[in-house]
């Protein structure tokens, strides 16, 4: 009895010290946005509108396509309460702010997805992801290529 | 015996340490948020655990506001054994694994799973309550505590002024909790739940769940943050086969955060679709709530209705 006592402590002590990793968190699952990094959409635009809000921000870019029409992209973001640790604010992106956008898109082909990061005119860039570290991930897959 | 006793007293110490090196070598000796459970010993309800533990503190610690332990200052949630990595160590009835079984089939299948009780801005619960992310501050006085959580508004109050359970209301989405002070820790038990699931993704508990947790602040040192640690065993006749015991705790934030509203129904464009899963209603489409914000939308603050 005690043998085994100590079996399920040992077990219990040695599972709990294994979690590290930061599991997504959020308000919702995230099974409508394809967030792999093969399915990455690259956004160049200006902010139409940013929606600095609980449970998720919203960034809309509208992007100028080929042909001279546009489209708004609808990007969603994390909450405020991740964001402003962060260092990002409600005027963090500006009505008319031209930036690059990486994301992932929604599944279902409408017009939005989930942020990844974005690149501001001056050439840096913030992280407004939710879902874990897609967002710092992406940017050092960026980074990287620039390299190459 | 006596030996018997002595192997696993030096068992447990060796796991102790083994788990604390794994910890130390996977994170880089960056200070880990996750904590080691103490097992409880085994006790057959919730009710007898808390009186076990008020009879080992004599009563209780009567506190006056100026003896009471400082948890001041801004909370950033921990990772705990109950969103570890799956599969969970729960013991799960048939019925509770077969749930969980599913969940992580859609994990399999998708990524995650289909839908998540929060999206449509249900509170996150007692239990799911512990884990949940953001930020948490604490008022303690010596009568009661309360426990507060910027992840929708949610507080609960924990009475340590003697009071029994009482719930005219039934069952409650963070329960009805009573405590104790031993020195500086912060006994509770938790009764009254309502049905939910201790995370996304995670096994559900029963409205029956009872839970008893130890809260006590361990300040940083070796490396290690600054941190409220809470051990907590779960009882769940329903959801569990046995105890489950489990571990989180609450780093205190080093930047500056102040915690506002947590608005959410007025705010969230993520819906359940037609087929079961989670979609975002995009601005636009049917249904689309516009945020109210006087900085970003000046023009769509109406007055009050």
């Amino acid at each position: 009895m005690l043998m085994k006592t100590f079996y399920a402590a040992f077990a219990v002590v040695l599972v709990s010290a294994a979690i590290s990793d930061d599991p997504a968190f959020a308000h919702h699952s995230f099974n409508m946005f394809d967030v792999k990094p093969e399915s990455e959409i690259v956004l160049e635009g200006v902010v139409k509108q940013w929606d600095f809000t609980n449970p998720h921000s919203w960034l809309t870019v509208t992007v100028t396509n080929p042909d001279g029409t546009k489209t708004d992209w609808s990007l969603e973001g994390a909450a405020v309460a991740a964001l402003v640790p962060k260092g990002i604010t409600i005027k963090t992106y500006k009505v008319g702010d031209k930036v690059t956008v990486v994301a992932g898109p929604l599944k279902d082909g409408r017009k939005g997805g989930i942020l990844k990061f974005v690149q501001h005119a001056d050439g840096s860039y913030t992280l407004p992801n939710d879902a874990g570290n897609i967002g710092q991930e992406a940017l050092d897959r960026w980074k990287t290529q620039k390299k190459k | 015996m006596k030996a018997e006793r002595f192997v696993v007293v030096a068992g447990v110490c060796l796991a102790v340490g083994v788990a604390f090196s794994i910890t130390v070598v996977a994170q880089g000796l960056v200070p880990t948020r996750s904590e080691v459970v103490v097992p409880a010993p085994r006790f057959p309800s919730a009710e007898a655990h808390f009186n076990a533990l008020r009879e080992q503190a004599k009563g209780g610690t009567k506190h006056t506001v100026t003896s009471l332990p400082d948890w001041s200052g801004i909370w950033q949630s921990g990772i705990s054994t109950m969103s570890m990595r799956h599969p969970v160590d729960a013991p799960l009835s048939k019925e509770y694994r077969a749930r969980y079984d599913e969940k992580q089939r859609q994990e399999r299948e998708l990524g995650e799973v289909y839908y998540d009780r929060l999206t449509h801005c249900e509170p996150s619960a007692y239990p799911r309550w512990l884990v949940e992310p953001y930020h948490k501050d604490f008022a303690l006085s010596p009568g009661q505590s309360w426990l507060m959580q910027e992840f929708m508004n949610e507080t609960r109050r924990v009475y340590t002024d003697g009071r029994p359970h009482a719930t005219p209301e039934g069952n409650t989405w963070l329960g009805d909790s009573i405590g104790f002070w031993n020195g500086d820790k912060l006994v509770i038990w938790t009764s009254a739940v309502k049905a939910a699931d201790y995370l996304r993704g995670y096994p559900d508990n029963s409205s029956e769940l009872e839970g008893i947790e130890v809260w006590q602040r361990v300040k940083g040192t070796d490396g290690r943050p600054d941190r409220i640690v809470v051990q907590a065993t779960m009882y769940d006749p329903v959801g569990l086969t046995a105890p489950w015991n489990i571990a989180t705790s609450y780093v205190k934030a080093d930047y500056e955060h102040r915690i506002r509203y947590w608005d959410c129904a007025l705010s969230s464009n993520d819906v359940l679709s037609g087929d079961g899963r989670t979609t975002s209603i995009l601005p636009g489409e049917k249904g689309y709530k516009a945020p109210r914000n006087d900085v970003t939308r000046p023009q769509q603050d109406a007055p009050p209705r």
